[in-house]
């Protein structure tokens, strides 16, 4: 059996060339597109506002995507507003244009320079890296709209819809990863880990005194890790297998609503608001247009990881 | 491009993708140099009893702070520069290893960095070595130890 056979029987990823043909995908695929256009919408003026409040403030350090700002000795004050006024022009182009091949590439400017405006200031914005990244992957959309379809033109519209979907949850996958990293590295130097039964408390205790605001309800789940325990403990397998869930459509919508759920908890719980990530999980996973059209609750078992794995294993030897 | 070649080409991009995201496991500290990648090191590691530096505030403008209020204490200052204590923790790290290092180029790096949050207003602090519990701190109050690696005015 080829590499690429035994690769394909253990992610058994969706077959992009039978979706390409159905119709109902390619219609969802295209409204998913528009959404996310649309949405950056209402992102955009809370971010307007947001950049307005760093025109004075300190600890200014533009990075390497802000370099023009040098070149025309544009102070903090300039290019900050030059960046948002550009920001909400090139989304606001987005909503009319995005159709287009320009239109979605200065929508990536747009982001980019905005995201590069709101990392200068010795911490990163990671909540927007995921419209950084999938902005860029949209500019690469063939045009379909128009009455333009041809199956080529099809399978590459949802391989691009996909590769979005893999970096958005990548991202947690990674983050996941490094949890049981350190997992493992302290529960070897018999220090508290991430499954200890005060690990959440640690992490609560360590990072909130840093805030300007108590959130709501840190000093509940500081009293009570017997509650704070298994929403900890499953936070790291949700975040760990995220990404499995490209691979198995049918887990997309419930992983989905699991991860906005978790960012939720972190704005009421640590105080850490990830509304970007919220609003590109509803646009790439709520109407996934791989998710079955009915998905059973016993595929979505079947599609869980490790089970899916066992199942295949099974199958292999019967 | 041919829909076989584009898809090898993606995948191949988003393996080299993960890859370099997997090869970042510091990048969470002062992204310039690693921008536009990021590892997604959040709060893995569970905080356990160790060292690390605060700043006390022992003045600012007309106030004075006795005992010094610890910076993450002081979010108004903060605030009035559009900022957040968060902000600056690793900065105050950064500051505290350059002192105790005696890296005088860095240190003065760092103070700058540090010290455009206070101006134009008068102030005088100190970084101190402090080990403690989190949760432990959280109920009492008191660090297992504490000293002071330097203490410095401006404004």
């Amino acid at each position: 059996m080829s590499g690429n056979r035994i690769l394909k029987n253990i992610l058994g990823y969706p077959s992009l060339t039978l979706l390409s043909k159905d119709m109902r995908v390619m219609t969802i695929s295209q409204t998913v597109i528009s959404f996310y256009y649309y949405v950056l919408v209402y992102l955009a003026f809370d971010v307007f506002m947001q950049m307005g409040n760093q025109i004075n403030a300190a600890g200014y350090s533009p990075i390497w995507p802000l370099y023009w700002s040098n070149l025309f000795s544009a102070n903090q004050e300039m290019t900050i507003n030059l960046v948002r006024f550009f920001f909400v022009f090139t989304v606001l182009a987005g909503v009319f244009f995005h159709k287009k091949f320009w239109g979605r590439l200065i929508v990536f400017f747009g982001i980019w320079q905005m995201h590069a405006v709101l990392s200068s200031f010795y911490h990163p914005s990671h909540q927007w890296y995921p419209w950084l990244y999938t902005s860029f992957i949209f500019i690469f959309l063939p045009d379909i709209w128009n009455g333009k379809i041809s199956p080529e033109s099809n399978k590459k519209f949802l391989l691009l819809i996909w590769a979005a979907q893999f970096v958005v949850l990548l991202a947690y996958t990674l983050s996941g990863i490094w949890k049981f990293v350190a997992l493992f590295q302290q529960f070897s130097a018999g220090q508290v880990h991430g499954f200890s039964k005060d690990a959440f408390a640690y992490q609560l205790t360590d990072w909130v005194p840093r805030l300007s605001a108590k959130p709501e309800f840190a000093d509940f789940f500081i009293d009570h890790p017997e509650i704070a325990w298994p929403l900890y403990v499953g936070s790291y397998f949700l975040e760990l297998f995220a990404v499995w869930t490209v691979f198995r459509p049918s887990l997309q919508k419930i992983w989905a609503i699991s991860l906005i759920i978790f960012h939720f908890g972190t704005v009421f719980i640590m105080g850490i608001s990830f509304m970007p990530s919220v609003m590109i999980l509803i646009v790439l996973f709520l109407n996934s247009p791989f998710s079955p059209e009915k998905s059973s609750l016993k595929q979505m078992i079947c599609d869980l990881p490790a089970v899916s794995q066992f199942l295949l294993l099974l199958k292999k030897r019967g | 491009m041919g829909y076989a070649l584009e898809k090898k080409v993606v995948v191949i991009m988003l393996i080299i993708f993960s890859l370099i995201s997997l090869s970042l496991p510091e990048s969470s500290r002062y992204m310039k140099e690693f921008y536009p990648f990021f590892g997604w090191d959040l709060f893995d590691a569970i905080p356990v009893p160790r060292d690390r530096y605060e700043l006390f505030l022992i003045s600012y403008g007309d106030s004075k702070f006795n005992p010094p209020l610890n910076y993450s204490e002081a979010s108004e200052i903060f605030k009035s520069k559009s900022g957040f204590p968060t902000q600056y923790y690793n900065l105050v790290q950064d500051f505290g290893k350059a002192i105790t290092s005696r890296n005088k180029e860095a240190e003065k790096i760092v103070r700058k960095k540090i010290e455009d949050v206070f101006y134009p207003q008068p102030f005088e602090y100190e970084i101190r070595i402090v080990n403690f519990d989190q949760l432990e701190y959280w109920k009492t109050k008191k660090y297992k130890n504490e000293t002071v690696v330097g203490v410095f005015k401006g404004g």
